[in-house]
């Protein structure tokens, strides 16, 4: 019996899913005057189509490396497409005159730099602490 | 003179408005794209040229300034057949020049010029951007390709792209390409751009447009659909117009019509089937041009292309013949 729950437990294992998900974080800096965001507007400021918040300040997104999980998990969220066919889309818009966001190397560093500069956003894995330099904008549940 | 005072309009927003921020590094973009061909058309010489060298730099320092320049090096013959090797000869033009005013989120003034949003393909020619070597004839014959004046933009929804567009040409071409590379050039140039969607699943758009033949008694009034759809297994794009020619030349046909549909498919090994069909008929020839156009397309990264085509042309032969076409593009 003990054999074939370990044959169970074995075969289960390999079905199992890779990865494992977790929530994704939209943040941004404290003094941002915004409560939260909605996914489309999320999605239409990444695209660089919507670029400034409601009291006229430029909105600075940011961006983490093209290999970075997170950023794949982000693009599939709300782009439904991978880092790589979004690559495809900047391309069009470098032609038009539009650079990606900007990237910074790690979810430690967004997160220094959303603290630092105001107008700032960006997405992080784990929950911050809302404080009086950060805070939540929307959380993508998985 | 004219050329001078064009380029002092685009700017002189810009520097009345103008902060500190003006020179920082940051706010602007260098990149550009490169094209060598090799082509093979039945009863031509065999030749490899360097089309394209493009090279744009872009700006965003605030609402009121956002040049936009690209200037390229195109003709380039480096080999043909009985001819051998070659680097005697380059042509030059600026393709775009323009600045952007963005009065607010949604809508934007530009001054300047730029590409007429007739066809998404004209919008986006870039080499490495498309799927083939040679360019349909409905995306590029029947109507003014480049502006030289104001558009003005209005969104109604920044997500899905559902936009309008008006512009207008009031003079003539600012540095055209001889008629040589552009059929023909235009003064007076009026359209507007319905773009029901523009993101990056889909583009549909109708446009209309009219324009006057520069040394020629001569107007053309072009109307136009055009649409391009990315799924996970296939890339679709088509475009159908019509223009009507009204001309003291000879004419055979009253308008110009015709389109054509592309089919992209993604195999293994970052490797992708192309195939269009495209029907012209053209107001001054008898018989319209049918093209049938297969090929291979080896995307290992979005920005470096390698294409291999085989083009079979029937009726009206164009600027492409039936043969073998390949080209390398590289974004950079």
């Amino acid at each position: 019996m003990k054999l074939k729950y370990l044959l169970l437990c074995f075969i289960f294992n390999f079905l199992a899913p890779v990865t494992c998900w977790a929530d994704i974080y939209i943040i941004t800096h404290a003094e941002t005057k915004v409560p939260s965001i909605s996914r489309k507007e999320l999605a239409a400021i990444y695209l660089l189509k919507k670029n400034y918040w409601p009291d006229d300040s430029p909105i600075v997104p940011l961006n983490l490396p093209a290999q970075n999980a997170l950023r794949e998990q982000f693009s599939l969220d709300i782009f439904k497409r991978s880092t790589r066919e979004m690559g495809e889309y900047w391309n069009k818009m470098s032609f038009k005159g539009v650079k990606p966001p900007i990237t910074q190397a790690s979810e430690q560093a967004a997160l220094l730099f959303i603290q630092r500069v105001p107008n700032t956003i960006a997405y992080v894995g784990d929950k911050p602490p809302e404080n009086k330099q950060v805070k939540i904008l929307l959380q993508l549940k998985n | 003179m004219r050329y001078f005072c064009t380029i002092l309009l685009c700017l002189m927003p810009a520097f009345s408005w103008a902060d500190s921020s003006f020179f920082k590094r940051e706010q602007w973009d260098f990149s550009g794209y490169l094209k060598l061909v090799f082509q093979a058309p039945n009863n031509q010489p065999t030749a490899i040229e360097m089309d394209d060298l493009s090279l744009f730099v872009s700006a965003h320092i605030n609402r009121w300034f956002n040049p936009f320049i690209e200037a390229e090096l195109y003709s380039i013959p480096l080999w043909e057949s009985g001819q051998g090797l070659q680097f005697n000869q380059a042509k030059f033009t600026i393709e775009r020049l323009y600045n952007d005013i963005q009065f607010d989120e949604e809508n934007t003034l530009r001054l300047g010029k730029f590409l007429s949003p007739v066809s998404r393909w004209n919008i986006l020619h870039a080499a490495p951007l498309v799927w083939t070597t040679n360019r349909p004839i409905a995306t590029r014959y029947s109507f003014a390709n480049y502006i030289s004046g104001l558009n003005i933009r209005h969104e109604f929804d920044l997500f899905s792209g559902h936009a309008l567009e008006f512009y207008w040409q009031p003079y003539q071409e600012f540095y055209a390409k001889p008629t040589t590379k552009q059929d023909r050039h235009y003064q007076t140039v009026l359209g507007a751009a319905w773009i029901l969607q523009d993101d990056i699943s889909a583009y549909y758009a109708f446009n209309v447009q009219y324009a006057d033949v520069k040394d020629r008694r001569e107007n053309r009034t072009t109307l136009s659909f055009d649409a391009f759809l990315h799924r996970d297994y296939f890339d679709f794009e088509t475009q159908w117009l019509v223009t009507f020619v009204d001309s003291n030349q000879a004419q055979h046909h009253a308008q110009d019509w015709g389109g054509y549909t592309q089919f992209s498919v993604p195999i293994p090994l970052d490797l992708h089937i192309i195939s269009r069909y495209e029907h012209f008929q053209f107001s001054d020839k008898t018989v319209a041009n049918n093209t049938l156009l297969t090929g291979l397309v080896y995307r290992p990264y979005s920005k470096l292309s390698l294409k291999l085509e085989w083009q079979q042309t029937w009726g009206s032969v164009y600027k492409n013949g039936t043969g073998l076409y390949a080209s390398v593009a590289v974004l950079f």
